[in-house]
């Protein structure tokens, strides 16, 4: 290949690029327009994998790392890191961060909404049954005041951006959205193995995120409460996502404790077990479901939660990050009703657009998502993670006939959505640079008002031409820098 | 204000590096001594320190001086060898990663890729000293780093409690891999000297060049165990590790309130007592009988601990 430019290889098709924009400026050099790229190009393809490879070692020898366990014992594996950073642009980013905080406040509103009076399924905008039926639904929480009505103190918005460049929004997650850990890695590594792709390159920084979330998790522990005894509640080292784990607790100087550190005692007080006794705590931000935190409430079998931690929380003598409860929000079949939500609680637009969503257990919907099943993407409601999603477009002939079968079986179990072509990013491949498609999860937090992390989480999608962009689907990350 | 279990986790992890690194100076004072004599046997004392004679059955392989430094070294089945020491030094590492420096973990990390990829390994009896050199220094760039990163602050208290215990408890081993055969009761020689051996051990303790200035006229074999059990100077002596050990305990309790309780302070006391009154005979059965005593009060010391900071009734 032409050794000259690094971009000689690459194509981004109808794509929208994230470094060179829209696709219409054919026969112009890439590399003449945008300041990065100009920068990028004078790179050696050998010189980038060079880079890369010790960058990877390093994240290695790091520990940045999620674990699998398996009979061969513990192995340690990183996320495959992209060093061909993802741009976003001051203007996109303002209006990101409008769009974002508006729809978690609004998130936050329905919520506290469905948890006391439940005025929007009164009103009739989502069908009650949506809500009161659903697996996250937890009727323990109603009537149970939090501080700031806050409930999902710490929020992912998954985006992704179309061939025209506008942002939708693909996905609230409100339970433990993970990845922001590699948000503030990989901006480190980037600094330590690029510093001159980054000299005097304006960008706003990410490291502050550890103090944002400690002060925000202050902010919402219980009211009377002046300085908070806050922990980190893990399942354990064998969790994939250990490492952000002991991440944030590192950056908030906090315990990282699992459920057996914990107890409740009678008046519902949570303690934890320290070699001088018992210490008081006075908020939690789990990363363990709602299902295994209260074997006294919840799952009679979890051994990783904590027995009497909803009592504590009713009492007052708690605050638990999520808010139990909180997934009821972030599932696929309510999110159809989001731009609906936003208007309700806050009398705006949305400022994000929704991807269109077809719920199937409309009759309407359902018909046509039959009719048309080849040209979307079918998605199983209260799943996470990439899984049983069909892409009618990329789909062989029986997968399409049995996914029909199944939406006839359980339509109310299915949402689809038109095929987005997700915007590319030029991504180091074995065949040199070349078009990979990526997305991009903000990060939320939330006290009493909303923050959003510049830029957040770019997922980039390895291997040629896939759109899903998971890590346990193959999906690596870039770095992701707001312009000044 | 730390959790129980971190302490614990600490304490083992200093222990288990202590550990690693002792059984590469075991195994290379074994190799430099079977060299000398060109024997194959000489291997089995290190059988008998750990009295690892059963396990060692189970590992199915004929005894060879090879077989048993790899026994030693990669295998990661045997409880007692350095691969399995690294390995869970750092199991204990991970759940402290959030309490300890990202340089030590990496360091470890690092460290035991390189114990795990020794495993799969296959060397040559010629290799033992220097993949025991390997492990020594990386034990070395360990404690280095433990001591200049990581925070003073009970984490730290407990690592090196953990290490300090392990250090005395495996000089004693080191010590009777020449006592051991003293064991019988109708068996009261004393040891022939042995000047080489002697030589070696403290080499191997880091120790050859102090004694030499300490004992400039004619040593003796029994001021060479003097030396490396009651010597509060020699860094790897028995004295100074438990004297570690107990400035560490009441730095516990003075700057965390996290007071002994009467088990440890009477099992510190008869640590103490112990070494304050060495045997009549720094040699043979005395020493050999001697050395198990204190293996036996090291052990109920950490039983203590175990019951008064890790797994605390509350």
């Amino acid at each position: 290949m032409d050794t000259q430019n690094l971009f000689s290889g690459y194509d981004a098709g109808e794509n929208y690029c994230e470094i060179f924009g829209t696709s219409n400026s054919a026969g112009i050099s890439p590399a003449g327009e945008d300041p990065l790229a100009i920068r990028l190009a004078k790179y050696k393809l050998k010189t980038l994998n060079q880079r890369n490879k010790n960058a990877e070692r390093e994240l290695h020898n790091l520990g940045i790392t999620f674990t699998v366990y398996s009979d061969a014992g513990a192995i340690d594996r990183i996320l495959p890191f992209d060093p061909l950073p993802r741009k976003i642009s001051s203007e996109d980013w303002g209006r990101l961060d409008d769009g974002c905080r508006q729809r978690v406040k609004a998130l936050n509103a329905f919520l506290t909404d469905i948890y006391s009076e439940q005025r929007i399924l009164k009103d009739g905008i989502v069908p009650s049954d949506l809500v009161l039926g659903n697996d996250n639904f937890r009727k323990e929480m109603i009537g149970v005041d939090l501080p700031h009505n806050t409930y999902t103190h710490i929020s992912g918005v998954d985006l992704v951006r179309d061939e025209s460049g506008e942002f939708l929004v693909l996905e609230d997650n409100c339970r433990a959205p993970s990845g922001v850990s590699y948000v503030i890695e990989n901006r480190h590594l980037m600094m330590r193995s690029f510093p001159d792709l980054m000299e005097g390159v304006q960008t706003l920084p990410v490291s502050d995120y550890g103090n944002r979330l400690r002060s925000m998790l202050t902010e919402t522990s219980p009211a009377h409460i002046e300085n908070p005894n806050i922990v980190l509640l893990t399942p354990g080292v064998f969790n994939s996502a250990y490492f952000e784990h002991v991440f944030l607790a590192r950056e908030m100087g906090v315990p990282l404790v699992e459920g057996r550190d914990l107890i409740v005692d009678d008046e519902d007080q949570v303690f934890m077990k320290t070699i001088s006794g018992l210490k008081r705590v006075d908020m939690i931000y789990r990363r363990i479901d709602d299902s295994f935190l209260d074997p006294e409430v919840f799952r009679e079998d979890s051994m990783l939660g904590v027995p009497g931690i909803m009592r504590a929380l009713k009492a007052g003598k708690v605050g638990i990050a999520n808010a139990v409860g909180a997934g009821v929000a972030d599932d696929k079949a309510i999110y159809a009703y989001m731009p609906r939500i936003i208007k309700y609680y806050l009398d705006e637009e949305a400022i994000l657009k929704n991807v269109k969503t077809f719920i199937c257990r409309e009759e309407d919907d359902l018909a046509y998502v039959l009719e048309h099943l080849e040209e979307l993407v079918v998605k199983p409601v209260g799943e996470s993670g990439g899984y049983g999603i069909v892409v009618g477009p990329k789909a062989t002939k029986s997968e399409l006939t049995e996914i029909a079968s199944e939406l006839k079986k359980k339509p109310e179990k299915y949402i689809a959505q038109p095929m987005i072509n997700l915007s590319v990013c030029p991504t180091l491949t074995e065949k040199g640079v070349r078009a990979r498609h990526v997305d991009l999860r903000p990060f939320v937090l939330t006290g009493k008002e909303p923050w959003v992390l510049p830029g957040g989480l770019t997922r980039v999608a390895m291997r040629e031409g896939s759109i899903i962009v998971n890590s346990s689907q193959g999906g690596g990350s870039k770095d992701t820098w707001v312009m000044r | 204000m730390m959790l129980s279990r971190f302490a614990e986790n600490s304490f083992w992890m200093g222990r288990y590096i202590e550990r690693a690194d002792n059984i590469a100076r075991l195994l290379s004072v074994t190799e430099a001594f079977a060299a000398d004599q060109e024997s194959e046997a000489a291997w089995t004392p290190v059988l008998n320190v750990f009295s690892d004679h059963e396990s060692y059955k189970s590992y199915n392989k004929p005894l060879t001086a090879l077989n048993v430094a790899k026994f030693y070294l990669g295998e990661i089945q045997n409880f007692n060898s350095a691969a399995y020491s690294v390995h869970m030094a750092k199991e204990n590492a991970r759940t402290l990663r959030h309490l300890i420096s990202t340089e030590c973990w990496r360091q470890l990390s690092m460290f035991q890729a390189r114990m795990h990829a020794l495993s799969k390994r296959n060397f040559a009896l010629s290799k033992v000293s220097e993949i025991c050199d390997d492990i020594q220094h990386s034990c070395f760039t360990h404690r280095g780093i433990v001591e200049t990163t990581w925070y003073r602050d009970e984490v730290w208290r407990f690592n090196r409690i953990g290490a300090a215990l392990e250090r005395a408890d495996q000089m004693t081993r080191l010590l009777d891999m020449k006592y051991f055969e003293y064991d019988r009761d109708d068996d009261d020689q004393v040891a022939p000297p042995d000047v080489a051996w002697w030589n070696t051990l403290l080499r191997t303790a880091s120790g050859y060049h102090a004694f030499q200035r300490r004992y400039s006229f004619d040593p003796q074999p029994a001021d060479a165990a003097g030396f490396l059990l009651f010597d509060a100077r020699l860094p790897l002596s028995v004295r100074a590790a438990v004297n570690s050990a107990f400035h560490h305990l009441s730095k516990l309790e003075q700057d965390y309130g996290a007071q002994a309780d009467a088990n440890i302070k009477s099992a510190a006391e008869a640590l103490d007592n112990r070494l304050n009154t060495p045997p009549d005979r720094v040699n043979g059965r005395p020493l050999h009988r001697y050395l198990d005593q204190i293996q036996i009060e090291l052990i109920t010391l950490a039983n203590a601990l175990n019951e008064r900071y890790f797994s605390p009734e509350q």
